[in-house]
């Protein structure tokens, strides 16, 4: 999901760049000319959207970048631990500044483990994990109506493999917001 | 399904089935376990006592063999093959006034089974099974089975091997059992049954995410389990008889473990104040009462016979361990007392024994307690991990998950600790085994 929200930028970036290309060569009338379509009449009408439309898709973005950018930094916990790390708090504050940003936005904190507990307690953990960052959301003043848990134990590896590296990145937190 | 479309009759042929009283017996919940050596002798003609013709599917090797393959999976019996058997496996006769029970004696053999067809037009045939004690040459067990195609044979030999194995030990529940197990494909789990064998692999569930924690009610009739999908936790409950599922959201968002109790109800751990907690649901599947509360998780519930017993884990102490309440004293106690990581414990029916999996150098191996002495001892050993052990109605065997092969499948142990066997469900990484009554 993230890798084709960074994709779909490259290739917007990308087209723009080359709107822009064209657009030199179009505009390319001699000086004191006046290039029709471009008086004052068609500004803010970009495309033919009203103003209220390009702000609503400014916003848009804003919130699909928020959504990016919370969702982008995992958070991770020691073995059997759903203790919070300095470096965790860090990235919860920094998602609690987005969502305070962005009211309209609401989040889904999925609590995972590494393979190495049995199931049903991983479960558990998993819980407790993601109720860890839930509570600290809440501290830091996340309206708790915004926020959700579940947990999947060690349903879901982000990384494949039987050793202390793919487990440090199998017990983690990911972060789903949404638009409400 | 199996036993639905079965037309078997266990005939009441000219003998009777037999149990030799005070001949061979075999203590199986003793300390000193015993072992004889069984073999199971070619399916003869009953019409000559000789070798025997054609008969469609060749159902009298395939019954010979899947015998064998029965009696292999109960630790007590050493099985011994043709060339074991000094001056050649042909026993000479299948009843015991033909049969040279000497040369089997010579070759240590302690019981003999043989078989004896008679072909049926329009069907397989008819066959007659029985089991002697070679040194008495008494019958043990002798039973007559009308076969009418081939694909009776499994369950013919399921239910011989039932009565041959009550017959010595006072248990033949193994053959009248079954599994339930989560089988993964690709990202999502379904649950699976089959017999306790491993016979007859049926997918239960085709649902789109994560199936985990499947448990049987008391009378093998339902099967309850939790359900992952993309967002929540579900309660699910397959009927077993109208193959209906049932599906419920419970409060909180957390759903872990779900067994039922004695009377039926269901006992699961939900997170509705802020952490796992063990209730009981009503009829209706609303939340009753706590069964266990505490600051800490507790999660995991299994249920004795009578009712009056639960384990369950939690980490109050700190680490995971494994506790037993008792409803009559209301007393809670911890029933693990080593290591450092203690899950997923089962109580034997009797309630007097609960195997846990405990962590041991990073690893989960299968503990075994005695609750009347305390005393602990490992059960599991070898490489890999050993986890969700789970008790047989009889309480004589275990069944358990464990990576010891490669990717995770079932095994079979005993209450004694034997040698674990592969139980064949078929590929894919399987896990949660869960024994309930045929």
């Amino acid at each position: 999901m993230r890798k084709f929200g960074v994709f779909g930028l490259i290739v917007l970036v990308f087209c723009l760049a080359m709107a822009g290309g064209c657009s030199k060569k179009v505009s390319s009338t001699p000086a004191g000319a006046t290039a029709a379509g471009s008086g004052s009449g068609a500004y803010g009408s970009q495309g033919g959207l009203t103003a209220e439309q390009l702000e609503a898709q400014r916003l848009a973005e804003l919130q699909r970048q928020a959504i990016e950018k919370i969702g982008a930094d995992k958070i991770y916990f020691a073995f059997d631990s759903n203790e919070l790390s300095q470096e965790s708090r860090a990235v919860l504050t920094e998602k609690a500044e987005l969502l305070k940003a962005n009211a309209g936005l609401v989040l889904l904190i999925e609590g995972h483990c590494d393979e190495r507990g049995t199931n049903e307690y991983n479960m558990a953990l998993g819980e407790r994990r993601a109720r860890a960052a839930y509570d600290f959301l809440v501290l830091m003043g996340i309206d708790s109506s915004k926020l959700s848990i579940i947990s999947y134990g060690e349903e879901y590896p982000a990384v494949q493999g039987s050793n202390e590296a793919a487990w440090s990145k199998n017990r983690r937190d990911e972060f789903k917001a949404s638009a409400k | 399904m199996i036993r639905s479309i079965l037309i078997v009759v266990a005939l009441l042929v000219s003998f009777t089935s037999v149990q030799a009283a005070g001949v061979l017996n075999i203590d199986i919940y003793g300390p000193g376990q015993s072992r004889v050596n069984l073999f199971v002798a070619d399916p003869l003609s009953k019409e000559s006592a000789g070798p025997l013709g054609a008969i469609p599917g060749n159902a009298p090797a395939d019954l010979q063999q899947r015998i064998h393959a029965n009696c292999a999976f109960l630790p007590f019996f050493n099985m011994l093959s043709a060339r074991d058997i000094i001056g050649g496996p042909s026993p000479g006769g299948y009843v015991a006034q033909n049969i040279d029970f000497n040369k089997f004696q010579l070759s240590r053999a302690d019981v003999l089974v043989t078989a004896a067809w008679t072909p049926q037009p329009g069907g397989v045939g008819e066959v007659e099974l029985r089991a002697y004690e070679v040194y008495t040459g008494r019958l043990i067990v002798g039973k007559g089975y009308n076969v009418a195609s081939q694909q009776q044979v499994p369950e013919v030999a399921a239910r011989f091997c039932a009565d041959l194995m009550e017959a010595l030990t006072g248990q033949g529940d193994f053959f009248r059992s079954n599994l339930a197990m989560i089988k993964k494909e690709g990202r999502r789990k379904q649950v699976y049954m089959s017999t306790a064998q491993g016979l007859g692999v049926q997918k239960i569930t085709n649902l789109d995410g994560i199936c985990v924690s499947p448990a049987w009610s008391h009378d093998g009739q339902k099967l309850v389990f939790v359900f992952l999908d993309a967002r929540f936790h579900n309660l699910c409950i397959w009927d077993r008889s109208t193959r209906s599922l049932q599906t419920k959201r419970l409060p909180g968002n957390t759903l872990i473990a779900p067994a039922f109790t004695k009377h039926g109800s269901v006992a699961i751990s939900l997170d509705m104040r802020g952490n796992p907690d063990i209730y009981e649901l009503k009829p209706d599947l609303s939340v009753g009462r706590a069964l266990e509360e505490n600051w800490g998780i507790d999660i995991g519930p299994d249920f004795d016979r009578t009712g009056q017993r639960m384990v369950f884990v939690s980490n109050r102490l700190g680490n995971p361990h494994v506790f037993l309440k008792d409803f009559g004293s209301g007393e809670v106690r911890r029933i693990s007392l080593t290591g450092k990581y203690n899950t997923g414990p089962s109580i034997s029916p009797d309630g007097s024994q609960v195997v846990f999996a405990q962590m041991v150098d990073g690893r989960h191996k299968l503990f075994l307690v005695d609750l009347a002495s305390g005393r602990e001892r490992q059960l599991t050993f070898g490489p890999g991990s050993d986890e969700d052990p789970t008790w047989s109605p009889d309480g004589y065997f275990i069944a358990f998950a464990s990576n010891r092969s490669g990717p995770s499948q079932i095994y079979l142990t005993t209450k004694h600790g034997d040698e674990p066997i592969l139980i064949p469900t078929g590929p894919g990484e399987t896990t949660s085994p869960a024994w309930g009554k045929l």
